[in-house]
C-alpha cells in the first residue's frame, strides 16, 4: 500500500432549482506517497469540486452520489463530522485560490496561524509559528506575524497560507490553483516553494490547476478532466512526450499558441498608432484646506509607434499601467500629458463632433467578455450600436446585410442576434465583442487582455479569429498582455512595461531571445515552460 | 484623528445650515405668523390686534430677514430668522408658544427618553444576535426556515398594535405592572419593563433576519472555508471568524443611532406616559407648537450627524483595514 | 355620474403604468425570465393573487359615482352630493343601515345595556336587540346550523364561479401554451387554490354580511367589516402613490450624482445627507403641519367633505414621497458609480455616445432591479407608517377610513369595561394580511431580480 489517497467511482450532483445536475462522473484516481498530481481541465470540468470533496467541504448543494475516497485506509465519505475535523487538522491541508479573499481581513497574521495549531502543545507557540514563516520564505517574520491581510502583498498572502497549511505537517496538501491570481514572478517563487517543501515534509500534494505549463513544472503525475470524467492519468514525462487522448493533446498544442505570420507589413508605411511621450498621473487632494495634491504616476512617460497589419504588445504584471494606456489612448480617461497620433492626427487635438466620427477609425476590445456586453441588450443591438452613432449615413436595409456578414465572420449563427448574451459562453461572448468593433472596419484594435478569461482551447480559437481577421484586413493591434508565452508567439514588436515605465521594447524574437533589462530577464525566467521532463 | 474629526465637523456646519434654511422656510416663509397666530387663537372672528398681540409676546413680530427700523447690527439682529433660526446654532432654543423654556425642558426630558431607548436597544440587540446566529447555525433547515417566516410575521404586525396589545394583555389581564406613568429614582423601573419589553419584541422581526442576512453573507466568504479546512469546529468557525466580521456592521450600525437614543420613541413614550423627548415631540405636533418641533428638528439633525462622526471613528476602532484620512 | 377624485386619477395612473410594465415584460424575455421566477415559486403565487385581490378591492373603491335622486320639491332629477364608490354599491348590504352603537361579532343585541320602557309603562336595563342585523337569520332558526348552511351554499356558489373563470382563463394557459414559461401545472394548482379560498372567503362574507355584523359595529353603529375592507384603498394608495412620487426624484438625482459625478454628485449629495440628516417622522410631521396650517387658511373652494379628505390623503402621499427619496437616491447613485466603471458602459464610450444615450441606454435598464426591489420593499413599510401617522394626528383626514384611524379610535374602546376588541382586531387583521403578503412578495421579488441575495435565501 504505497497510495495515501484512493478515490473510487466518485459521483457528485448538484441541485439546483429542484433539477439535479451530474457533475462528476466515475471519478477515480490514486495519489502515492510524496507525490505530486496536478488535476488539468478547463473551467466547469469538476476539478475544484473534486477537491473539495476529498476535504469535506462542499457547498450544502452538492451531493455525493456514490463512490469512496480512501484517506490512509479510511474511508473519509463514511466518518463523523468530528473525525473528519480531525483530518482536516492533522493530515488534509488545503490552499484556495485567491489568496486575498481566503484569508481573514480583520485577525492579524499570528492569530490565524494559530488556529492551525489548536490542540497541540501551546509552549514555544510564537517560536513555532516564526519558524513556519521562515520556512515559508518570509524573512523578516516578527513583523509579518502583527500584520493584518490587507498590510501584505498577494505572493505574501500565499506564502502565509501556505504556512498555516503545513503547519500541522500534513500528508496531503490540496492546492486549488494555489498561483493563477499571482504574477509571473511570484508564481514562481510559490511553486519552487511548494516544491521545496514537499521534500522537505515528505508530504503529497494534489495540484489543481488550468494550465499545463504550470503543472509541468511541479507534478509527477498528470490527470486531466473535461466535463466531469478523467480522461487521461499519466506520468508527466509520458504525458508531455505523448498524450494519449485527443483532448489532451489538444490542450496541449493550444498552450504553445503559434499564429500564422502576418507577412505583408510595410515596416516603411507611415505610422498608424504614434504615442510620444504619454503621461498619466492620478491626483488625489492631500489635504482638503491646502491645495497639495498627491500623484499616483499610472503611465509614466511612454513611447509607442506601430505600423499598419503589425501587432505590438505591451507585457507588464498587474499593476504596470498596461490598461491605463489603452484607456488613455480611448479616450477612457484623461492624460496628463504626451500626444497620441493615430493616422498622423494628433486626437487630443481634434474638436468633440470630429472626434466621434474618426472614433471609427481605432476601437477596443475588453478583457471580460462578461461585463463587456451590456445583459439587458439583444446581440443585433449590441453589435448595432456603434454603427448608429459613429456611421449614421448607413440606412437600416444595409446595417441588417453588415450584421449577417459579421456575425458569419466571427463564426456565430444567423440567429445569434436576437439573442441575449447570458445565453452564449464566455469565447462566443468575445467573438461578439469582436464582432461590435468590426463593423465599424477600424484600422487599429486595441486589446486588452482578450484571452485571459478564457480556457485555453477557447483561447486558441479566439486569437486564430483575431490573426484571419489581421491578415484580411490589415489591422493594426495594440495587444495588451501579461502573458509572455502567449505574446511572444503572436506579435510582432513589444514592449516591456514595469511600474508605468517602458524598460524595453524592440521585436519580439530580439527581446524574448536576448533581453537586455535586467527585469525582462528575471520577467522571462519566471514564465514556466513545458520543457521540465522534455 | 483630531485633525480628522475636526474636518468632519467642519463638513457638518453647511448640512446644518441646510436644515437650519429648510426649516425656517417651511415654518415662516409659506406660512406668515399672521396664519399660525390665527390658527392658534382659533379661526374665526380673530381680531387683527389679538393676533399682533400673540406674534408679540413670542417675538414673531419682527420682519423676516431684514429689519428696516434698527440701525447698525440689529438691522440683522432684530429679525425672526436671527432670533428664531440662527440662534439655534449657539444652543439658545428660546421659548416655547405656550411660553416655556425649551432648553430646561429637554434638559428635564432626555434621561427618561435613555431610561428606555438604552435597555431596548441593547437587549433587543442582545437577543436579535443570539436569534439570528441560532437561525445561522441552523441555516437551510426546517428551523431556518419557519425562523425567518416567523420573522416575516412578525415584522408584518404594526407597532401600535404590539403596544396596544402589550398593554392590555400585561398591565390589564396579568397586573404585572402598571399600564402607564413615571416617577423618578429607581422606582421608575416597574414603568419602564413593559415599554421596554415591548420595544424588544417589536424589533425582534426585522432585526433577527436583517443580522442573519449579515451572518450569512459572511460564512460565504472563502476565509470561512479556510477555517474550515484548518479542522475548527462550526461552532468555532462560527464565533472567532463570522461572527467577529459581521459584527463591524452591526456595531456601526448601532453607533449611528446612539446619539438619536435621546429623542427618544415618539409612539411608545407617548403610550406609556413617560415625560420624555418622545412624548415631548409628539404634545408639541398635536397642539401644533412650532417652537418646540422647530428645536427638535434642529437637535436631531445634530445628533444624526454625531452619529455619522461616531460611526467613522467606531470604524477605524474595529476594522483594521480603515485608517482616517 | 363619475366624480374623478384627485387620488382616483393617481390610482389608475398606476393601474394603468403596472399593465404597460407587464407588457413590457412580456415582451422582453430577459424580464420574463426574472419575472418567472417569482410567478414559479410558490409563495410568490400566493401572494401575487392575495395582493391582486386587495388591488382589486382598491380599484372599485377608486371608482366613484354620484347617484341621480328625485328632488320632490322641483320634481327634477339632480345629482346628490354624496359621493359612492363602486365597491360601496357592492358592499351596500353592509353598511346601509346603522345601529345605535357597539355590538360584538355576530351579536343579536347592541354592548351596553339600555334602559327601556316596556309596554306596561315599567322601565327595564336590557341589552336592545339589534334593529337591523343579527336577528334575521336566514336559513335556519339555530344560529350555529345556519352558520354551516351559509358556509356550505358559499362554497357551492364560489366553486360554480372559480370553475367559470377557470374554464375560460386556466384551460387555456394549461392546454394550449404548454410552453408559456409563467404556468407550469403545480403553480398553476396553487394559484387556483387561492383563487378559490379568496372566492370562498369574499362570498361567505358576503352573505354572513346580510345577516350578521361579522365584525361588530363601532361606536355610532357602524359595520366594522365595511370599514376595515373601505381601509384597504387607503393603505394602498399610500404604499403606491408615495413611491410614485418618490420614483423620479430618486432615479434621475441618483442616476446623475453617480454617473455625471463632479459637482453635480456634490450638490445632490449634500441635499440628500441634509434631508437625511432630519429625523423622518420631525421631518414629515413639520411638512404636514405646514400644510394643514395652509389648508386651514385658505380654504378651497370643496364641493364637499370627501374632496376635502381626498386633497389632505393626495398630499399626505406627496409629502411621504418628497422625505423618502433619499434612500433609494444613495442607493442608485453608488449603482451607478459602479455601472460607469464596468466595461460595456466604456465600450459604448468609445463609440462615442453621449451620456445622455449612455444613461438611456446602459444604465436606466441595468439599474431598474434595484428599483422595483425598494419599491416592493417600501410598500408594506408605508402601509404600517400610516397607522403611526394617523395616530399622531398627522395622517389621514379623520374622516377617511384608515386601518390608522380605526386603531386610534380602539386606543379609546381598549380601556373601556368590558373592552371593544374587535375595531382594533378587525383593522389588525386586515393590515397584518396585506403587510404579510407584501413582505413576502417582497422577498421573492429580491431574490428573483438580486442573485446575490437569493442564493441566501434558497
Amino acid at each position: 500500500m504505497n497510495n495515501i489517497l484512493k478515490v473510487n467511482n466518485l459521483c457528485l450532483s448538484i441541485n439546483s432549482n429542484n433539477k439535479e445536475e451530474e457533475i462528476l462522473k466515475n471519478i477515480n484516481f490514486e495519489i502515492n506517497k510524496s507525490e505530486v498530481v496536478s488535476l488539468i481541465g478547463e473551467s466547469g470540468s469538476g476539478k475544484s469540486l473534486t477537491a473539495l470533496s476529498i476535504i469535506r467541504l462542499l457547498e450544502k448543494s452538492c451531493c455525493i452520489k456514490k463512490g469512496e475516497i480512501i484517506f490512509t485506509n479510511k474511508n473519509i465519505l463514511k466518518i463523523q463530522e468530528k473525525e473528519m475535523r480531525e483530518i482536516r487538522k492533522n493530515d488534509i491541508s488545503m490552499i484556495f485560490q485567491e489568496p486575498m479573499r481566503s484569508l481573514n481581513p480583520i485577525m492579524n497574521i499570528y492569530s490565524q496561524i494559530k488556529e492551525s495549531f489548536v490542540n497541540k502543545i501551546n509552549k514555544n507557540l510564537t517560536e513555532k509559528i516564526l519558524n513556519l514563516l521562515v520556512s515559508v520564505g518570509i524573512h523578516d517574520a516578527e513583523r509579518v506575524i502583527n500584520l493584518y491581510p490587507h498590510q501584505l502583498s498577494g505572493g505574501m498572502k500565499q506564502r502565509i497560507m501556505i504556512a498555516m497549511a503545513i503547519a500541522c505537517k500534513p500528508k496531503l496538501l490540496i492546492a486549488d490553483e494555489p498561483t493563477t491570481s499571482l504574477d509571473v514572478t511570484i508564481q514562481k517563487q510559490v511553486l519552487d516553494l511548494l516544491l521545496e517543501l514537499k521534500e522537505k515534509l515528505n508530504m503529497s500534494i494534489l495540484f489543481i490547476t488550468h494550465d499545463l505549463a504550470v503543472a509541468s513544472q511541479i507534478s509527477d503525475r498528470i490527470i486531466v478532466m473535461k466535463d466531469g470524467k478523467i480522461i487521461e492519468n499519466s506520468l508527466s514525462k509520458n504525458f508531455f512526450t505523448s498524450p494519449e487522448n485527443s483532448y489532451s493533446k489538444e490542450l496541449l498544442k493550444s498552450s504553445v499558441y503559434k499564429r500564422n505570420i502576418n507577412n505583408s507589413i510595410n515596416y516603411n508605411s507611415n505610422n498608424i498608432l504614434d504615442v510620444t511621450n504619454l503621461k498619466v498621473y492620478y491626483k488625489e487632494k492631500e489635504s482638503f484646506l491646502l491645495n497639495k495634491y498627491i500623484y499616483t504616476k499610472a503611465v509614466d512617460g511612454i513611447n509607442i509607434s506601430i505600423k499598419p497589419g503589425m501587432t505590438h504588445a505591451i507585457i507588464g504584471e498587474s499593476g504596470s499601467g498596461k490598461t491605463t494606456i489603452a484607456k488613455a489612448i480611448m479616450g477612457l480617461t484623461s492624460i496628463t500629458a504626451g500626444k497620441i497620433k493615430i493616422l498622423n492626427k494628433d486626437i487630443s487635438e481634434l474638436n468633440s463632433s470630429k472626434k466621434r466620427d474618426f472614433r471609427k477609425n481605432y476601437q477596443m476590445i475588453f478583457q471580460d467578455p462578461f461585463s463587456s456586453l451590456n445583459p439587458r441588450m439583444r446581440i443585433g443591438a449590441i453589435i448595432k450600436e456603434g454603427l448608429c452613432f459613429l456611421k449614421p449615413e448607413i440606412n437600416n436595409h444595409d446595417v441588417n446585410l453588415i450584421l449577417n456578414d459579421v456575425i458569419k465572420n466571427v463564426g456565430l449563427k444567423y440567429d445569434s442576434l436576437y439573442k441575449y448574451p447570458h445565453e452564449f459562453s464566455g469565447g462566443q461572448r468575445q467573438r461578439i465583442a469582436i464582432a461590435r468593433v468590426l463593423v465599424l472596419n477600424p484600422k487599429l484594435l486595441i486589446c486588452d487582455e482578450p484571452t485571459s478569461s478564457l480556457d485555453v482551447t477557447v483561447q486558441e480559437q479566439v486569437l486564430d479569429l483575431l490573426s484571419n481577421i489581421q491578415n484580411k484586413r490589415n489591422i493594426s493591434y495594440l495587444f495588451i498582455s501579461h502573458d509572455i508565452k502567449l505574446i511572444s508567439n503572436i506579435s510582432d514588436t513589444i514592449s516591456i512595461m514595469n511600474k508605468g515605465k517602458i524598460v524595453e521594447s524592440g521585436k519580439t524574437s530580439d527581446i524574448i531571445n536576448k533581453p537586455e533589462n535586467e527585469y525582462t530577464q528575471k520577467l522571462l525566467n519566471s514564465v514556466p515552460e513545458i520543457n521540465r521532463i522534455l | 484623528m483630531i485633525k480628522y474629526i475636526i474636518k468632519r465637523i467642519l463638513y457638518a456646519i453647511p448640512i446644518l445650515i441646510g436644515v437650519n434654511i429648510l426649516t425656517f422656510t417651511l415654518f415662516f416663509v409659506v406660512n406668515s405668523p399672521d396664519e399660525i397666530a390665527r390658527l392658534h387663537l382659533g379661526n374665526k372672528r380673530v381680531t387683527q390686534e389679538q393676533i399682533i398681540s400673540w406674534n408679540e409676546e413670542r417675538g414673531y413680530n419682527n420682519p423676516l430677514f431684514y429689519n428696516n427700523s434698527e440701525i447698525g447690527l440689529k438691522v440683522f439682529k432684530k429679525t425672526i430668522f436671527y432670533e428664531k433660526s440662527f440662534k439655534l446654532f449657539l444652543f439658545d432654543f428660546g421659548l416655547s408658544d405656550s411660553g416655556r423654556d425649551i432648553k430646561y425642558d429637554i434638559k428635564q426630558r432626555m434621561w427618561p427618553s435613555l431610561a428606555i431607548a438604552l435597555p431596548s436597544l441593547f437587549v433587543g440587540l442582545f437577543i436579535n444576535i443570539t436569534f439570528a446566529l441560532f437561525f445561522v447555525f441552523f441555516r437551510f433547515t426546517y428551523v431556518d426556515y419557519f425562523g425567518v417566516i416567523l420573522c416575516v410575521a412578525l415584522m408584518s404586525v404594526s407597532s401600535l398594535f404590539y403596544i396596544i396589545g402589550g398593554q392590555y394583555l400585561i398591565s390589564k389581564l396579568l397586573h404585572l405592572v402598571p399600564i402607564s406613568g413615571y416617577t423618578q429614582g429607581l422606582d421608575a423601573i416597574k414603568f419602564l419593563i413593559l415599554p421596554t419589553i415591548i420595544s424588544v419584541i417589536y424589533s425582534i422581526g426585522s432585526g433577527t433576519r436583517w443580522y442573519r442576512s449579515l451572518f450569512l453573507e459572511e460564512i460565504e466568504k472563502d476565509y470561512v472555508k479556510t477555517a474550515r479546512s484548518k479542522g475548527l469546529s462550526e461552532v468555532t468557525v462560527l464565533f472567532h471568524h463570522v461572527f467577529r466580521n459581521a459584527l463591524i456592521p452591526i456595531l456601526t450600525g448601532v453607533v449611528v443611532i446612539l446619539p438619536l437614543l435621546f429623542l427618544g420613541s415618539l409612539i411608545v413614550e407617548s403610550f406609556f406616559g413617560i415625560p420624555g423627548l418622545g412624548s415631548y415631540t409628539i404634545d408639541a405636533i398635536q397642539s401644533q407648537d412650532f417652537a418646540i418641533v422647530r428645536a427638535m428638528v434642529f437637535l436631531g439633525s445634530i445628533l444624526y450627524i454625531f452619529g455619522l462622526i461616531l460611526t467613522d471613528i467606531s470604524y477605524t476602532l474595529v476594522d483594521p483595514r480603515v485608517s482616517l484620512k | 355620474m363619475f366624480v374623478y377624485l384627485l387620488t382616483d386619477i393617481f390610482f389608475y395612473l398606476i393601474i394603468i403604468s403596472l399593465l404597460i410594465y407587464i407588457l413590457y415584460v412580456r415582451r422582453t424575455p430577459d424580464m420574463l425570465r426574472t419575472w418567472s421566477y417569482v410567478f414559479k415559486n410558490k409563495t410568490g403565487i400566493i401572494s401575487i393573487v392575495v395582493l391582486s385581490f386587495f388591488m382589486l378591492i382598491a380599484f372599485f373603491d377608486s371608482i366613484h359615482v354620484k347617484k341621480k335622486i328625485l328632488n320632490n320639491d322641483t320634481n327634477q332629477f339632480i345629482y346628490s352630493n354624496d359621493i359612492q364608490s363602486l365597491l360601496d354599491i357592492i358592499l351596500l348590504p353592509t353598511y346601509e343601515n346603522f345601529e345605535k352603537s357597539y355590538s360584538s361579532p355576530f351579536s343579536s343585541k347592541l354592548y351596553s345595556k339600555e334602559t327601556i320602557k316596556l309596554k306596561d309603562g315599567s322601565e327595564k336595563r336590557i341589552y336592545p336587540g339589534l334593529a337591523y342585523k343579527g336577528n334575521h337569520n336566514k336559513y335556519s332558526k339555530n344560529i350555529s346550523a345556519n352558520l354551516v348552511i351559509t358556509a356550505i351554499l358559499s362554497l357551492v356558489k364560489s366553486f360554480i364561479i372559480f370553475l367559470f373563470f377557470y374554464l375560460i382563463i386556466f384551460y387555456r394557459t394549461l392546454y394550449e401554451r404548454k410552453n408559456n414559461i409563467f404556468y407550469n401545472f403545480k403553480n398553476n394548482n396553487i394559484l387556483c387554490i387561492t383563487f378559490y379560498i379568496l372566492l370562498f372567503i369574499f362570498l361567505l362574507l358576503y352573505d354572513l354580511s346580510t345577516q350578521y355584523y361579522v365584525l361588530g359595529t363601532d361606536k355610532v353603529g357602524v359595520d366594522v367589516l365595511y370599514k376595515s375592507i373601505k381601509s384597504i384603498r387607503t393603505g394602498i394608495l399610500i404604499g403606491t402613490l408615495t413611491t410614485i412620487v418618490m420614483l423620479p426624484f430618486a432615479i434621475f438625482l441618483g442616476i446623475f450624482a453617480g454617473f455625471i459625478g463632479g459637482i453635480v454628485d456634490d450638490i445632490i449629495q449634500y441635499i440628500y445627507t441634509t434631508l437625511n440628516s432630519i429625523p423622518s417622522v420631525l421631518l414629515i410631521a413639520s411638512a404636514i403641519l405646514i400644510l394643514q396650517v395652509h389648508m386651514a387658511n385658505n380654504p378651497l373652494n370643496f364641493e364637499n367633505i370627501y374632496e376635502r379628505a381626498d386633497l389632505r390623503l393626495f398630499f399626505l402621499c406627496m409629502i411621504l414621497g418628497l422625505t423618502s427619496w433619499t434612500g433609494l437616491c444613495r442607493l442608485l447613485r453608488g449603482e451607478s458609480m459602479k455601472l460607469r466603471e464596468v466595461e460595456f458602459v466604456q465600450a459604448s464610450q468609445t463609440f462615442g455616445l453621449n451620456k445622455f444615450s449612455i444613461i438611456i441606454r446602459h444604465i436606466i435598464p441595468n439599474i431598474m432591479h434595484i428599483v422595483i426591489i425598494t419599491v416592493v420593499l417600501d410598500f408594506s413599510a408605508l402601509v404600517l407608517a400610516e397607522a403611526v401617522l394617523s395616530y399622531v394626528n398627522i395622517g389621514v383626514d379623520p374622516t377617511t377610513y384608515s386601518w390608522g384611524n380605526m386603531i386610534n379610535d380602539a386606543r379609546l374602546e381598549m380601556s373601556r369595561e368590558p373592552v371593544v376588541w374587535w375595531s382594533l382586531f378587525s383593522a389588525f387583521l386586515f393590515m397584518f394580511i396585506l403587510v404579510l403578503f407584501a413582505n413576502l412578495f417582497a422577498d421573492v421579488v429580491r431574490d428573483a431580480f438580486d442573485p446575490r441575495a437569493s442564493k441566501k435565501y434558497e
